[in-house]
């Protein structure tokens, strides 16, 4: 391999990278090559390892810089694929990353499966409201009291199903991103 | 080499190096592999972090028609670095007490 096709590669791998980030290990390693020297190219690409293993370098620690600088409040579902980022760049091997990716992944699943059925609920709840609203409306000539009795009964259930459902997306993003960060912590810890 | 350098220890290298003078990427990389094994897609990312954390800054100077960029200890850095410093006496002692004799001398 020459400087030329290495650094080609880079430039391709680090392309998940924000673009000053990229650029500033591209410029780094372009100014790394220039002191070397030219008679020291090949020295440099053998210490240097596989165009991958320097962009995996410095993709990983690139994600778990990202993930503690978020500060907590703000962090959203985003989360998540700089957590996929940090496990697949890490020069971890790949079977152990897989476990982890796995591991990661079930508990987000089953975390969120739980509040898809309270959601669902919620949805269900809120639906009823609705419908009991619309049905007490529709009696309005014969019967003006159960009008007002099912309206009303319709409007508590969609506000208690409303409440359910934004419950449940609030739960949602801080187990998502809790399950995340425990995952960031304990890679860190192995890397 | 059979002992390996850890993120920490990696961290305090390059911070006494730089606590020496500044340098530029290669001929950092060139004086901390003259002692430990260590490549430079590792320094990098190290380089990088301590950046970010403040305790080194970079400034560019022409050579050849390029620049170069050098890297220089911030004062936050040098307070890392004495921190870093004092913890290693302390955990030199206690290894070389366990290789070289004096703990456990005293056991039956």
């Amino acid at each position: 391999m020459t400087r030329n096709e290495f650094m080609f590669q880079l430039r391709t791998k680090l392309k998940r990278l924000p673009q000053s980030d990229a650029e500033d290990a591209i410029a780094y390693y372009q100014g790394y090559f220039d002191d070397a020297g030219p008679e020291n190219e090949q020295a440099v690409i053998e210490e240097l390892g596989s165009p991958s293993e320097v962009a995996g370098k410095i993709i990983s620690e690139f994600a778990f810089k990202q993930l503690e600088n978020q500060p907590a409040a703000k962090k959203g579902f985003g989360t998540v694929g700089w957590v996929v980022l940090a496990i697949l760049a890490s020069p971890i091997a790949l079977p152990v990353g897989i476990v982890i990716l796995t591991v990661f992944f079930s508990a987000i699943v089953a975390v969120l499966s739980v509040l898809f059925a309270v959601g669902f609920t919620g949805v269900v709840v809120a639906g009823a409201g609705i419908l009991s609203a619309v049905v007490g409306v529709t009696s309005i000539m014969t019967s003006p009291a159960n009008t007002l009795y099912f309206v009303g009964a319709g409007m508590v259930a969609l506000g208690i199903g409303a409440a359910i459902l934004w419950l449940t997306v609030w739960v949602g993003r801080l187990a998502v991103v809790g399950i995340s960060h425990l995952v960031a912590k304990w890679m860190k810890r192995r890397a | 080499m059979v002992f390996q350098l850890g993120s920490a220890l990696l961290d305090a290298c390059v911070l006494a190096t730089l606590n020496r003078g500044d340098a530029y990427g290669y001929v950092l990389t060139q004086t901390i592999k003259s002692v430990v094994e260590v490549s430079e897609s590792t320094l990098y990312p190290v380089l990088r972090r301590l950046q970010k954390d403040g305790a080194l800054t970079v400034y560019d100077e022409p050579f050849n028609g390029r620049n170069r960029r050098y890297y220089r200890l911030t004062e936050v850095g040098r307070e890392r670095l004495a921190r870093y410093v004092s913890e290693w006496e302390a955990f030199q002692k206690g290894v070389d007490k366990l290789l070289l004799g004096g703990i456990g001398d005293d056991q039956e």
